[in-house]
């Protein structure tokens, strides 16, 4: 319990960019470890507050497939419904397509069974990202004259997720939470300044380059990805069609 | 209470004493983020209860009505400028039908039941939304700083990040005149006033922050829509100016 206090306030000061916070996790013994500890607590607690909105949201709205039998009803009452039925083949494609887009649609729509799924995905989702903007930062940080080890960079930024604290606010249903992007940005300049004893400058660099590079290749990611997936759509479809 | 007040009329005539102070004072970022949110949780106030009270009711076929009666005065209004040949006639025709549609399609969604009673939905929902409300300038505030920020410290600023962003969060301040938006016919224009009271605010915190002049700080807090506006028409300039090569060369 003791640890869930202090990663809270440690979070809770670092959320207001208050240099000590920061200060100190570099400085702790085991600093990765402890920013482990602190961003698992963190997307626990996000998980359960995604899971109690998605139930609130989901009680307060009618189920989906009612909402789909209802405008099924109304189409079919349409002129334009009778016109399709002339053409039967027309008629079966657009019911597949139709289906596919519900089928889409439940995916989206929050319920309390998909949400679960967040306990697990909202921890590995903070750790990942976690991880990889604190190596590419660290590198950036010493190559601009910082001299902190890697698990002290590690230890800080991990407080750089602290702006995700504002989103236990949407334990609330219907509620959107803004600026976390930007708020974090500022989190993790806060975080390697601090840590590599950085000018300003050097610090706004580091954190920028580091942002930029990870864009870059995450754009490639997606580029190599789709002409994958391209090729993969042309060698199902390509003989067939 | 009388200390919180008196914060707010430092803050909102502009008094050097007050900037000072809340400059100093500790946890100045936590104190400037939630006088922020509880500004811009007031201003939303009256808009969330009116719309709680609109949405409390079901959406029946009469309101469906009214509604679509509403909607195609100001229609009617708007296209009596358009030209008015069949193949406009056409659409608003198609367009009428789908607004129907649409309609129809609300008042049976509206009509099905839900694990919840109706009225927890509205209510949830509604509170939602009024919650969101200071994120959402939140995140626009917070967006824009960190560009005035970078601004101010190329230019010799002196002032810390969460200094500088305690300080400019009082831009809310001003805005509580939105709280009388509800106002018929002048509520609008309170809302305007807040919204300049509150850039004037935004400068001299700017200036107070970073140790600016009050001219410097005028043009610190502007740079970056300068900068944006000077990035758009360069874009577009050089578009246009592709546009035309291309379409030049192939006449």
């Amino acid at each position: 319990m003791q640890t869930v206090t202090q990663s809270f306030r440690l979070l809770w000061s670092a959320l207001f960019l208050e240099e000590a916070a920061y200060a100190t996790m570099s400085k702790i013994e085991g600093p990765v470890k402890k920013g482990l500890v602190i961003l698992i607590i963190l997307g626990l607690a996000l998980g359960v507050a995604g899971f109690i909105s998605a139930s609130l949201e989901w009680a307060s709205s009618p189920s989906l497939n009612a909402i789909k039998e209802t405008v099924e009803e109304i189409n079919q009452q349409s002129p334009w419904w009778q016109f399709m039925e002339q053409d039967p083949e027309a008629l079966a494609m657009f019911e597949q397509i139709w289906d596919q887009v519900w089928q889409i649609v439940g995916f989206m729509v929050p319920s309390p069974a998909s949400s679960l799924s967040g306990l697990i995905a909202r921890p590995l989702g903070l750790i990942i990202s976690w991880l990889i903007f604190g190596l590419v930062l660290h590198l950036f940080a010493r190559w601009l004259g910082g001299t902190a080890a890697l698990g002290q960079t590690l230890g800080a930024t991990s407080l750089a997720a602290a702006p995700q604290l504002l989103g236990l606010v949407a334990a609330l249903p219907f509620v959107v939470v803004a600026g976390i992007g930007v708020w974090t940005l500022l989190c993790r300049y806060m975080a390697v300044r601090v840590t590599h004893e950085l000018s300003w400058a050097r610090a706004v660099w580091a954190v920028l380059l580091a942002f930029l590079l990870l864009i870059f290749l995450g754009f490639i990611l997606a580029f190599g990805l789709g002409i994958l997936f391209g090729y993969g759509l042309a060698a199902t479809f390509g003989g067939g069609l | 209470m009388n200390d919180i007040i008196n914060v707010l009329k430092g803050v909102v005539l502009l008094e050097d004493k007050t900037y000072q102070s809340f400059l100093t004072a500790e946890n100045v970022m936590k104190r400037g983020i939630y006088i922020l949110f509880v500004c811009f949780l007031i201003i939303a106030l009256p808009a969330a209860v009116g719309q709680m009270f609109d949405n409390i009711q079901p959406f029946t076929e009469e309101r469906a009505a009214d509604f679509q009666e509403q909607f195609f005065a100001g229609y009617d209004q708007m296209t009596q400028f358009m030209p008015q040949d069949e193949e406009f006639q056409i659409f608003i025709e198609q367009f009428r039908e789908n607004f129907e549609y649409g309609l129809q399609f609300g008042v049976a969604i509206d009509a099905l039941p839900r694990p919840l009673p109706r009225a927890a939905g509205v209510f949830l929902q509604t509170f939602g939304g009024w919650i969101s409300s200071p994120f959402t300038h939140l995140g626009a505030w917070i967006g824009y700083a960190i560009w005035v920020l970078l601004f101010a410290k190329m230019t010799g600023g002196l002032g810390g990040v969460n200094r500088f962003l305690g300080l400019t969060a009082l831009y809310a301040v001003p805005n509580l005149l939105g709280f009388l938006a509800f106002i018929p016919y002048v509520g609008g224009l309170f809302s305007l006033v807040g919204i300049v009271w509150g850039w004037v605010v935004y400068v001299k915190a700017v200036s107070v922050s970073q140790e600016f002049s009050g001219g410097k700080a005028v043009l610190i807090a502007i740079l970056p829509v300068v900068v944006l506006f000077i990035v758009i028409l360069v874009v577009t300039l050089i578009f246009g100016l592709s546009l035309a090569a291309v379409f030049g060369s192939g006449q």
